[in-house]
C-alpha cells in the first residue's frame, strides 16, 4: 500500500509540477508567435456595434446593477445594445426592468422558461443585429473600460472570441473568498493560455464573439447544461482563436453556501468531462494544438488526481488529528516551539517537491494578484488555498460519478 | 468586412514540452539529491555525537576503575552523558523519515541502545558507591504499538517535569542480544509497552498519574514540591524584607 502511496504521490507531483512550470515558460516569454498584440481601432467611428445580452431568471435584486454598469460602459451609445432576456422569472424582474423600458439602448425580452441557460442566449442572438455579440449573466457587473478594452482585439481579424479576466465581487462567505483566490489564479492560467491558444471556455460574464461565429457555427447548444465550454471547443474546431482581454474586469458573485457551489462545480466539472468526450475524435487527432495534446488531457487528469487525493487527504487529516488528542490526552497542551535546524526541517523529496510546487503556486498568485490585477498580494484569504483541496476533491468524485452513471445510460439506450 | 480564413491545422511545438519535461524532471532529480545529502548528514551527526558520549563515557569509566571508587563530591547526573535524550528524539524522527527499515538507522539504533545500557550500568555504579538513588526508568517499547506511542508521549513529558529523571528506551524488535539480557536481567517478558521503575516491572499503559504514583517517583515529586516550597518561602521572605525595607 506504502508503495501504491508513494508511486501517486509522485506522479500527481510530477504531473502538476509539469503543469505548472509549462505554464510558467509560456508565461515569461515561450508562446505562440502574434498572440501578443492587438492593432486597435483608429476611431471610434470604427469600433464595431456590439449587442450584450443579459438573460436573467430570478434576478430581481441584481439585475438592476448589471444594466446600470453595462449603460455606463465607456463606449459609444449609438453602437451598444443591452439585450435583456427575462427567462419566464418567477419573481418580479419582469416589473425591475421595465425601469429601461424607455431607454433606446435597452431591448426587453420576455419568453417562457425552458429549464436552460441556452436556449434565452439563442433567443437573444435572433434580436441582435450587430458586428458583436456577448453575454453578461445578470449577477455580474463590468468595469467602465471592459468593453472598450475586450473590443480592441477584434481589430485583429483572426480574433473570434475574446474573455474577459473575471473577479469576485465583495465576498461574504468563506466560501466566497475561496473562489476569490481561485479566480485570481485562473486570470494568470488564462492569460497563459491565452498565449498557447488554448483558452477552451467562454464564461457567461462578458465574453464577446463575432456575430458571425453564430452564423457559420449555429446557436448554443444544450451541451450538458455548460453550453459556454461546447461553444469554445466548437470555435476551436473551426480553427477560430480566443483571446483573453486581461484588461477587461468583470465582477461576479460567486455561490455563497457549499451545497450551492458544489451544485455549480458539479455541472461544470461534468461538462467538462461529456463535452470533451464529444468532441474526443477532433482532440485525440491533435487538430487543436496545445489543447489537444496537453491541456485537455491535464484537464481530464486532474479530475482524476483530485479524486483519488480526496481520500489520501482526509486520512492524512485525521491521523494528524489523532495524533495530536492522543498526545494532548496522554500529557496535557504542550506548546512545541519549532527549531529550525538539520533535523526539523523536512528532508524527504516529495517535501522539498511540495515546497516547490507551492512556491510556484505563490507566483502564479503574484502574477494574478499584482501584475494582471493591481491589487495587493498578502491577504488573509489566502489561507483558503488550504481547504481547497478538499472541496475540490469532493466536487470532482462527484462528477465523475455522474459522469460514469450517465455513460451508462446511453449505452444501454444505444442498445435498444 | 471580409475576414482572413480561420486558422488551418495548429502545430504543436514538441521542442517546449521536452524542455518542460527535463526541467521537471532535474527538479525531481535535485530533490532527491537534496533529500539524501541531507539525511546523510544527519546520519553523520548523529554518528559524531554518539561518539563523544561514548567517549565521556569511556573516560568515566576508567576514572572510576582508576580511583578504585568514585569521585562522590560530582554530582551523580553529571557525570552520565546528559545528551543521551536528545539523541534518543533525533533517532526517532531519523525513523520516520528515512523508515524502519533502514539500515543506518537500525545500526545507529543499537549502537545507541548499548550506550545507553553502559550509562545505565555506570549510574547504578555510581550509586552503589557514593551512596545515592538515582531514579532509572527503563522502558521497552515496540514500533507498531499503539499503547508505545502513548507511552511515549508521558514519558516525554514526565522527563520535562523532573530533569533528573533518566529514561532508558529499548525497542523489544531490535535484534541486540544485550538488550535481551537486560529483559532477563530485570524479569520481563516480551510484551510491551513495560517499565521497569526500581525493583518492579509494569506491562501496559502507564497514565502519568499512574506513574507517579509508583514509590520511586513520587518520592521524586514530594522533593520536588518540598524544594519548590522552600524556594518559595525564601523568595517571599526576600520580597517581605523587600517591602518592609521600601516600607521604611
Amino acid at each position: 500500500m506504502d508503495v501504491v502511496l508513494s508511486i501517486f504521490t509522485y506522479t500527481a507531483l510530477f504531473l502538476s509540477l509539469y503543469f505548472q512550470l509549462f505554464l510558467l515558460l509560456t508565461y515569461f516569454g515561450w508562446r505562440k508567435p502574434g498572440m501578443e498584440d492587438r492593432p486597435g481601432y483608429r476611431s471610434d467611428a470604427d469600433l464595431p456595434s456590439v449587442s450584450i445580452i443579459v438573460p436573467c431568471y430570478n434576478e430581481e435584486r441584481t439585475v438592476k446593477k448589471t444594466i446600470l454598469s453595462l449603460l455606463a460602459l465607456d463606449y459609444p451609445r449609438e453602437k451598444l445594445n443591452v439585450i435583456v432576456v427575462d427567462d419566464g422569472s418567477k419573481d418580479s424582474t419582469w416589473q425591475v426592468v421595465q425601469e429601461f423600458a424607455d431607454n433606446p439602448s435597452v431591448m426587453l425580452l420576455q419568453k417562457k422558461n425552458e429549464g436552460s441557460k441556452f436556449a434565452a442566449l439563442n433567443f437573444g442572438l435572433t434580436y441582435a443585429n450587430t458586428d458583436i455579440v456577448g453575454c453578461l449573466d445578470a449577477d455580474s457587473s463590468v468595469d467602465k473600460m471592459a468593453l472598450r478594452y475586450s473590443v480592441s482585439w477584434f481589430s485583429r481579424s483572426d480574433v473570434y472570441g475574446v474573455v474577459p479576466s473575471m473577479v469576485i465581487d465583495s465576498p461574504k462567505s468563506i466560501m466566497q473568498y475561496m473562489q476569490k483566490v481561485e479566480y485570481e489564479l485562473s486570470t494568470y492560467l488564462r492569460q497563459a493560455l491565452h498565449r498557447m491558444e488554448s483558452i477552451y471556455v467562454t464564461p457567461g460574464p462578458l465574453t464577446l464573439f463575432r456575430k458571425e461565429v453564430f452564423d457559420k457555427l449555429g446557436p448554443y447548444r444544450e451541451a450538458h447544461h455548460t453550453e459556454d465550454l461546447e461553444i469554445a471547443l466548437r470555435m476551436h474546431v473551426a480553427g477560430m482563436r480566443i483571446a483573453q482581454s486581461k484588461e477587461s474586469l468583470v465582477y461576479t458573485h460567486g455561490p455563497r453556501t457549499w451545497p450551492q457551489l458544489l451544485k455549480q462545480r458539479v455541472r461544470w466539472t461534468y461538462g467538462f468531462l461529456k463535452n470533451v468526450q464529444d468532441y474526443r475524435k477532433q482532440i485525440f487527432s491533435g487538430e487543436l494544438g496545445d489543447l489537444s495534446v496537453f491541456i485537455l488531457p491535464i484537464g481530464f487528469i486532474s479530475v482524476i488526481v483530485s479524486v483519488i487525493s480526496l481520500p489520501v487527504l482526509l486520512v492524512n487529516l485525521y491521523s494528524s488529528i489523532h495524533k495530536e488528542a492522543v498526545q494532548i490526552a496522554v500529557s496535557g497542551i504542550h506548546l512545541h516551539v519549532p527549531m529550525l535546524d538539520l533535523f526539523t526541517v523536512p528532508s524527504q523529496a516529495y517535501a522539498l517537491l511540495g515546497f516547490v510546487s507551492l512556491a510556484i503556486l505563490f507566483m502564479t498568485l503574484i502574477i494574478g494578484r499584482r501584475v494582471i490585477l493591481k491589487k495587493p498580494i498578502f491577504s488573509f484569504d489566502l489561507l483558503t488555498l488550504f481547504i481547497y483541496p478538499f472541496f475540490s476533491g469532493w466536487w470532482s468524485v462527484k462528477s465523475l460519478y455522474n459522469a460514469i452513471l450517465s455513460k451508462k445510460e446511453v449505452w444501454a439506450s444505444n442498445q435498444k | 468586412m471580409e475576414h482572413h480564413h480561420p486558422n488551418p491545422k495548429r502545430k504543436v511545438e514538441w521542442i517546449k514540452y521536452i524542455v518542460t519535461f527535463l526541467v521537471t524532471a532535474g527538479l525531481f532529480v535535485s530533490a532527491f539529491y537534496v533529500s539524501r545529502v541531507i539525511a546523510e548528514k544527519r546520519v553523520a551527526e548523529i554518528r559524531s555525537i554518539q561518539d563523544s558520549i561514548s567517549l565521556d563515557l569511556l573516560s568515566s569509566e576508567t576514572q572510576f576503575s582508576l580511583l578504585n571508587d568514585s569521585d562522590c563530591s560530582q554530582d551523580g547526573t553529571s557525570i552520565l552523558a546528559p545528551e543521551l535524550g536528545q539523541m534518543g528524539d533525533r533517532l526517532s524522527g531519523m525513523e520516520t523519515d528515512l523508515g524502519l527499515d533502514n539500515p543506518d538507522v537500525i545500526q545507529l539504533k543499537k549502537y545507541y541502545s548499548l550506550l545507553e545500557i553502559k550509562d545505565y550500568m555506570l549510574a547504578r555504579e555510581y550509586a552503589k558507591n557514593c551512596n545515592v538513588k538515582p531514579v532509572t526508568v527503563i522502558y521497552f517499547y515496540k514500533n507498531d504499538c499503539d499503547d508505545c506511542t502513548k507511552q511515549g508521549y508521558a514519558l516525554t513529558a514526565l522527563r520535562e517535569k523532573y530533569p533528573t529523571l533518566r529514561v532508558y528506551s529499548f525497542d523489544a524488535d531490535l535484534n541486540l542480544s544485550a538488550i535481551a539480557t537486560l529483559q532477563t536481567i530485570t524479569k520481563v517478558s516480551g510484551k510491551v509497552p513495560t517499565l521497569v521503575i526500581g525493583t518492579h516491572a509494569y506491562t501496559g499503559f502507564q497514565s502519568i498519574d499512574d506513574i507517579e504514583k509508583i514509590p520511586e517517583i513520587k518520592k521524586l515529586k514530594d522533593k520536588m514540591i518540598k524544594d519548590e516550597a522552600s524556594a518559595k518561602a525564601k523568595s517571599d521572605s526576600s520580597e517581605k524584607t523587600v517591602s518592609e525595607e521600601t516600607h521604611q
